[in-house]
């Protein structure tokens, strides 16, 4: 089975180099290329080594108009057209060099916000510096997949710059390489970068609204339910979380020295809920960490205990901010 | 399917792109300066249709107009070009409506400037635009002016390359300037050592009926016209001593035939040409006997968009660019459109055509039959009464000088005959006048004779040793061909007006309303004034420097210019020494572009340390955003256990440099020691 779906990559592979054209070919060794030029870093100083600069299309057209000038100034024998034709010229090399400067010496990092859900966009955070005088003017920053944003270095020596990069799935998403890219002078030069920042920023499963009901249900089906119905005894101990009302705090046991620890009571218990893998049998994979992600939402908005049960993983049942993320990237990684 | 997508994707984002305002008003103030200088040769209309392009762009930004649409704009083209070739007819291809035509285009693109690509049409058109005023002048008051123009081109430029929140205008210029002033010394390089190729097609110039100066013939009155002008003909500058006054006869061009009132070049037969190179050398070349030294000059002429060029008598071409005609009027082979300069070597003493055939000679003898009959009996009594030819000559310069002729600028207008009414009636006149009828004369007696137009004299400039000849010094005389002496110059003008000869025409008409009349507010009107007239001299100078050695710099200067540096000049000596300077100011610039951002800020210590730090990122072993130098050490140290011992050195050293307190002179020591150690450390690691 293996190497039948192993052929028909190779074939489909083999296919797309045949039919494609060279150009994309082109592009996809440059890609590789990078990739080995410029390995992954969470912090990256633009320099000689990651920049490539090269004349771009109204560069070409600039010099087009440099030509026709050049032979205005041959065909009228003018001096100053001469000159001036040179001069042009000297300022188009000169701007090789001075966008290429533009973005040398450029610190780059960045940061990913992970409360971001599948189908949304993924909030990730780029930050330029800058040391000494040199200034960066009109840099434009893109992913793969997000819209540009141009930044400006000039007055401040750190600018942080949020790109919005679409998810579709859940899981942990890479960007891809960020794009730092500048035309300034003159916009007849391109220098740009492709660097890989070393982020991932984690997608939680795209909520979709289910019935709260089905937490209890799935709960008497299982039998469990009656362990958890009970009195106000005391039931356990457990080491205090943030959060916990300070009334169910062990005291005695701080005073004593052995840390601080929380009163469980099987009370208590009863407010826990689990969210089961069980709890949807009819929907697929993807389907039930959905609805599962949407139950989280909702129990954690409701301030409840919660525990989540799937297959691999098993969290006990708590709240608080922390929990809450346990499990949201539980059911992200799942 | 696929160009409507494009189409509809265009709409989508680039309609949405609007000019930033800091950009369109660098780029409307740039054109404005740009088309000033053109608007004088501009229809009025035209100039009319730039203006209303530029304010209705105004208004469009602001919001209070629209786009034009479709309609309108093709209504608006198409009314434009419909006028221009009513305006320019047959001419709209001439370089005058080209450049108009051009104007107006970048004009009209205003109004439809969406997309960025439009914007960025417009600013390399006016970058073309400005080389277009160079057809025209190339004065250094020009030069200067077009400088700023492409500065605040290039403003524009930048500024839309600018995001909108950082548009400083004054930051905008600076940096557009130091630009510009770094390209300098690549444009000189350029400049000195690129070859000048002659131009690929001719282009025709529309103001050639425009032009002030000598045409290729001569009626009454001709002449004197030009007295009227103070524009520039050309200027000399001589090798060695300047001759006499008395001696700079300038021809330009010989006269042969007569109508009886209009003197004009020959056309009846084909004129016998010398080029430079003297392939085919003539017998009459051969025959010139040359007495004295020869004459070395420089000659700078304002375009003519005729042949001649300005020689004195007579001429040795040195120059492939020229031919000598049989009676030594010197041709360009091209039309001179533009400034000409050339060098030239003239023999004043000599004698030419000696023995020349009798055959020959009797073109310069025609005469038409029935005119100026008067003129014709008084020059047969005249040879009667003379014993030879050469006295006669001088019964007849005589006769000017004894009869009551006046040398004026305004003479009566003459009628069908006027060698006769001027000869026997009005005897008034101007040089041409005197030529014309001394030269009927001699051939009416059957002495060869022809009429020269040129200039005559010239103002010498003496903080440059240059001969300023403008257009007042104009003058017409004669050349007579007589036995054992051949072709001599007579200027009867000088029997009637030696003064004009010695001491230039200015002298001789300053106080004549005629003079100057054409010429404004000219610098030359106060030649009487000490200082203003110091001061022209010295702006001539300036002026004359910026023709010789910018504007008309060839091949022969670039080896001249280089010769002060080798001993012999070689095409390959040029091309390496000036390859050497390109590269080495380029180098200079590039290292101060692209110099490494100071980490003044940081102190020493961390400054080696983060460079420390890159040369380990290279190898892909950054430091983490948040780590310490120890932690850094401790996951290089696991990662790369071969080099610990070196990382741990140079951190240890780090940490004690910044943490601990020192003396100064400790300090800069351990500083030392920490450089070396972290230069070792890169040898090691590469």
């Amino acid at each position: 089975m293996t190497t039948a779906s192993q052929t028909q990559a190779q074939d489909r592979d083999s296919a797309e180099a045949k039919t494609l054209n060279p150009y994309i070919l082109w592009r996809r060794s440059f890609v590789r290329w990078v990739t080995r030029r410029i390995p992954p870093s969470r912090h990256i100083l633009l320099d000689i080594n990651n920049i490539f600069i090269i004349p771009n299309r109204q560069g070409l057209g600039f010099f087009i108009v440099l030509t026709l000038m050049f032979i205005g100034a041959i065909n009228y024998e003018s001096s100053l057209a001469f000159a001036l034709v040179f001069l042009l010229l000297g300022m188009f090399i000169l701007t090789i060099f001075y966008t290429y400067r533009n973005l040398s010496g450029l610190h780059l990092s960045a940061v990913a916000n992970n409360m971001v859900f599948a189908g949304e966009n993924a909030e990730i955070t780029v930050i330029l510096n800058r040391y000494g005088k040199r200034i960066f003017e009109a840099v434009e920053l893109s992913f793969p997949e997000s819209r540009k944003q141009v930044a400006d270095l000039i007055e401040e020596k750190e600018k942080r710059i949020n790109l919005f990069v679409p998810t579709a799935r859940r899981g942990y998403l890479k960007p891809g390489r960020l794009r730092v890219e500048t035309f300034f002078p003159f916009g007849i030069c391109r220098a740009w970068s492709l660097v890989d920042l070393d982020i991932k920023c984690l997608v939680y499963p795209k909520p979709i609204e289910c019935d709260l009901d089905l937490i209890h249900s799935a709960d008497i089906e299982s039998g469990k339910i009656n362990i958890t119905r009970g009195n106000d005894d005391f039931y356990n101990l457990r080491e205090y979380q943030l959060g916990d009302p300070l009334k169910h705090v062990a005291w005695k046991n701080f005073a004593r020295g052995q840390g601080m620890y929380t009163k469980q009571y099987s009370s208590n218990v009863d407010d826990k809920l689990w969210l089961r893998w069980s709890m949807f049998p009819d929907l697929n994979d993807e389907d039930r960490l959905s609805r599962l992600c949407y139950c989280v939402l909702k129990l954690d908005a409701a301030g409840v205990d919660y525990g989540l049960d799937i297959p691999g993983c098993t969290v006990e049942p708590n709240k608080g901010t922390e929990h809450y993320q346990q499990i949201l990237r539980a059911l992200a990684l799942y | 399917m696929f160009a409507a997508l494009k189409n509809k994707s265009n709409i989508d984002t680039e309609t949405a792109y609007q000019v930033p305002r800091t950009s369109l008003t660098w780029m409307l103030v740039a054109l404005v300066a740009i088309i000033a200088p053109h608007v004088p040769r501009m229809p009025v209309w035209l100039v009319g249709v730039c203006a209303v392009c530029v304010l209705a762009r105004v208004l469009i930004h602001q919001g209070r107009l629209s786009y034009p649409g479709f309609l309108i704009k093709a209504g608006i083209v198409i009314i434009v070009m419909t006028a221009m070739v009513a305006q320019f007819g047959r001419d709209v291809f001439a370089t005058e409506s080209t450049v108009a035509i051009l104007i107006v285009a970048i004009c009209l693109k205003l109004l439809e400037m969406h997309r960025k690509r439009d914007v960025l049409l417009v600013v390399y058109l006016s970058y073309f635009t400005l080389i277009a005023e160079f057809i025209w002048s190339q004065s250094i008051l020009i030069a200067a002016y077009m400088v700023g123009c492409v500065l605040l081109v290039t403003a524009a430029l930048m500024s839309l390359n600018q995001t909108e929140e950082y548009q400083n205008p004054l930051r905008t210029l600076k940096l557009s300037s130091a630009i510009l002033l770094q390209s300098v010394p690549l444009m000189l390089a350029l400049f000195i050592l690129f070859p000048r190729i002659s131009p690929l097609w001719s282009v025709p110039l529309q103001s050639a009926s425009a032009r002030t100066g000598l045409s290729d013939s001569m009626s009454p009155g001709d002449i004197g016209d030009l007295i009227a002008s103070d524009e520039l003909a050309f200027r000399v500058s001589f090798e060695g001593e300047q001759p006499a006054s008395s001696e700079l006869y300038w021809r330009a061009i010989t006269l042969d035939d007569f109508d009886g009132r209009e003197w004009e070049q020959s056309f009846n037969f084909e004129p016998q040409y010398l080029g430079a190179d003297r392939r085919e050398t003539r017998d009459w070349f051969n025959n010139i006997e040359y007495q004295g030294d020869i004459l070395e000059y420089n000659v700078i002429m304002e375009p003519t968009d005729e042949n001649w060029i300005y020689t004195l008598k007579v001429p040795q071409i040195v120059d492939d660019r020229m031919v000598m005609r049989r009676d030594f009027q010197v041709d360009s082979v091209r039309n001179i459109s533009q400034r000409f300069s050339y060098d030239m070597r003239s023999h004043l003493n000599h004698r030419v055509d000696t023995g020349v055939s009798q055959r020959l000679l009797r073109r310069w003898l025609r005469l038409p039959d029935n005119s100026n009959q008067e003129s014709l009996q008084f020059a047969a009594d005249m040879r009667e009464q003379a014993l030879s030819d050469e006295a006669y000559v001088r019964n007849v310069l005589d006769y000017f000088t004894q009869q009551e002729f006046f040398y004026t600028l305004s003479p009566p207008l003459l009628g069908e005959n006027p060698v006769d009414e001027f000869l026997f009636a009005t005897r008034e006149g101007f040089c041409e006048h005197y030529a014309s009828s001394f030269t009927f004369l001699m051939r009416a007696a059957g002495i060869p004779a022809r009429v020269v137009t040129g200039y005559q004299g010239g103002e010498y400039n003496p903080y440059d040793n240059t001969l300023v000849v403008r257009q007042y010094d104009a003058h017409a005389w004669s050349e007579v061909w007589l036995e054992g002496q051949g072709w001599i110059r007579v200027d009867p003008t000088a029997a009637v007006a030696p003064y004009r000869i010695e001491q230039g025409s200015q002298f001789t008409f300053q106080e004549d309303e005629v003079f100057l009349q054409n010429a404004g507010l000219s610098l030359l009107r106060f030649r009487n004034s000490l200082f203003l007239n110091d001061l022209r001299y010295r702006l001539e100078m300036i002026d004359y420097t910026w023709n010789r050695f910018v504007l008309n710099y060839d091949q022969s200067m670039q080896f001249a210019f280089f010769s002060r540096f080798f001993n012999e000049v070689t095409r390959e000596k040029i091309i390496t020494s000036s390859l050497v300077f390109v590269f080495l100011s380029f180098s200079i610039i590039i290292f101060m572009v692209l110099r490494k951002p100071s980490r003044n800020h940081l102190n020493p210590a961390t400054e080696l340390y983060l460079g420390f730090c890159e040369g380990l990122s290279r190898q892909g072993l950054s430091r983490k955003r948040g780590e310490t130098p120890w932690h850094y050490y401790q996951r290089l140290s696991r990662i790369k256990p071969a080099w610990a011992q070196q990382i741990r050195e140079i951190t240890e050293k780090y940490i004690d440099l910044v943490y601990r307190r020192r003396e100064s002179d400790e300090d800069k020591a351990a500083i030392r020691d920490l450089k070396t150690q972290i230069r070792q450390f890169h040898m090691m690691m590469y």
